[in-house]
């Protein structure tokens, strides 16, 4: 069965994030209280490289499950780490979570069995920064997780696959993101094709879609072109899906539209929470 | 044995036995420092069995408390790094399971420490008591017939997020709640069977050849005939790729065999 491949140090997986980072970044994202789409969303990316470090936190270290790389596109499109990962791509998971550009403090909430709600301190490392400027080279992007992943679905060939995790505010301004996308998601493992999921942030205030079977419900043409190129979940994902109460059918698609912040943490965890991962 | 990839180090079941006890437990393999909790739960079992018998969890926490005070001091919080300090604060998990055979009896021990004889006891009912937290299990097997399973019954109740028992004492409200006990006779001749999750499912899934299959865990006779096993089921695909650890328990009357 397709997805289904043990996910270990021996046969790793891998994450790629490709974030937009073109000067409409700056602009509030719906739902949060006027807070900038690139803030919303590099909180997000730090939050979930923080997340799948601690899942994959054993003793005194991390193994290396995954691998990670960052992609910002704006006015430059290349490896998006800030501090001691500048300039890298794939980076093993224990490497990024001994390479943070810095550590902040921050208050988290946490909810006990008892259903007490408790506030903690907690570090927050931060590896990717807020950027907004220039325009939107998604086809370029695309190309370059591409690119990355021709080589590494070759050297691991029985990896599960690769999951390419796309946030975006809007239209690409070259010839993105179909050919690419296309290219992309036709690389292979033999355990499935390279899965690419597309989120669609947006100040419109629109309710949130989040993995929709059908794009009758998208605002506009580009919603709908992303909603094209985005994978079809496979069945361990839906069950995943599932667990987290969202009941989703064979024609779903990884791909939200409007998601805040909540909805797209949710959707990011979603992503990462591999089935079989030991 | 550990898991097919991993070292022996990173193997994170635990067993004990002792006197008239057996305990088996599996630390959860997404928690940090499992396999020092499962250590230390099996091994108090064995040295201090808790008395459950009017089946209070109070009795439990109160048993567990200073295991969970163990752990805490086992782990080195001052030279951890972010990630690790965050995750050892989540605590460490694990399925168990105790079994305990009452009354005074003669032990006899074959050499081999995966197998374990009990002597008889005269005079007194023969009873067992189990308890259980999550999805290790024990059989029991008299004449050529399993008679008991517990705490799970069926291949179909086995899920990727059991409920454990927590070496944080505010984690444990679930696992108090899922805690499960249950008792038996036993008579001569009479084998236990205690595995952790992955090798229980497989003798509760139905063979499609029809046979039952912990018949094959009850010829065997050293750890190497279960290594080959195991490696034969992992290979087949028919047994889940995991920490595997079995325990045999014979009843063997006043003469071991």
């Amino acid at each position: 069965m397709a997805y289904s491949a043990e996910i270990s140090r021996a046969n790793p997986s891998c994450f790629i994030f490709l974030i937009d980072q073109s000067g409409s970044m700056i602009e509030p994202i719906a739902g949060s209280d006027g807070k900038r789409k690139c803030d919303s969303v590099a909180d997000a990316i730090n939050r979930l490289l923080h997340n799948l470090i601690i899942k994959c936190a054993r003793g005194e270290g991390v193994r290396n499950f995954y691998e990670i790389c960052v992609v910002g596109y704006g006015a430059q499109v290349g490896p998006g780490f800030s501090g001691p990962l500048t300039g890298r791509d794939l980076v093993p998971l224990s490497e990024v979570a001994n390479s943070p550009a810095r550590v902040e403090e921050r208050i988290k909430k946490v909810t006990r069995n008892n259903g007490e709600v408790i506030e903690q301190k907690v570090k927050f490392p931060i590896w990717f920064e807020p950027v907004a400027r220039g325009t939107t080279p998604m086809g370029q992007a695309l190309s370059l997780a591409h690119h990355l992943l021709q080589n590494w679905v070759g050297i691991h060939v029985n990896s599960y696959p690769p999951i390419v995790i796309n946030i975006t505010d809007g239209e690409a301004t070259d010839s993105g993101p179909v050919p690419q996308a296309e290219a992309l998601t036709s690389l292979t493992t033999n355990d499935g094709n390279v899965l690419l999921l597309n989120c669609h942030i947006s100040n419109r205030p629109q309710a949130p879609i989040v993995f929709p079977d059908s794009d009758a419900d998208l605002p506009d043409a580009f919603a709908r072109t992303l909603f094209s190129v985005s994978s079809l979940l496979p069945q361990s994902l839906r069950d995943l899906a599932k667990a987290e109460n969202l009941t989703l059918g064979p024609q779903t698609r990884g791909f939200a539209f409007n998601a805040d912040l909540v909805e797209l943490i949710r959707f990011l965890d979603i992503g990462t929470r591999a089935s079989n991962l030991r | 044995m550990p898991k097919q990839g991993n070292s022996a180090e990173e193997y994170e079941d635990a067993f004990a036995y002792a006197g008239r006890t057996v305990a088996v437990a599996d630390g959860a393999s997404e928690s940090s420092y499992a396999e020092f909790w499962a250590q230390g739960l099996v091994r108090n079992f064995v040295r201090s069995c808790p008395n459950w018998s009017n089946e209070k969890p109070n009795t439990l926490a109160t048993w567990v408390q200073p295991l969970q005070e163990e752990w805490d001091r086992h782990i080195p919080w001052d030279r951890l790094p972010w990630y690790a300090e965050e995750k050892a604060r989540s605590g460490a998990f694990a399925a168990f399971i105790g079994l305990r055979f009452d009354g005074t009896h003669e032990e006899t021990c074959k050499a081999g420490f995966w197998r374990r004889l009990f002597g008889r006891r005269k005079g007194r009912s023969n009873r067992w008591h189990a308890i259980a937290i999550g999805d290790c299990c024990l059989f029991q097997i008299r004449e050529g017939t399993l008679i008991s399973a517990f705490p799970l019954t069926l291949a179909e109740q086995f899920s990727s997020r059991p409920v454990l028992l927590s070496s944080r004492a505010d984690q444990n409200q679930q696992a108090w709640a899922g805690l499960r006990t249950t008792e038996g006779d036993f008579q001569d001749g009479d084998l236990f069977i205690l595995a952790t999750d992955a090798l229980s499912q497989w003798i509760l899934t139905p063979d499609p050849a029809g046979t039952e299959r912990w018949r094959k865990l009850a010829v065997l006779k050293d750890e190497n005939g279960f290594s080959r096993l195991v490696e034969q089921l992992r290979n087949s695909g028919d047994l889940r790729n995991d920490d595997t650890t079995l325990v045999l328990c014979k009843w063997k009357g006043a003469n071991p065999a």
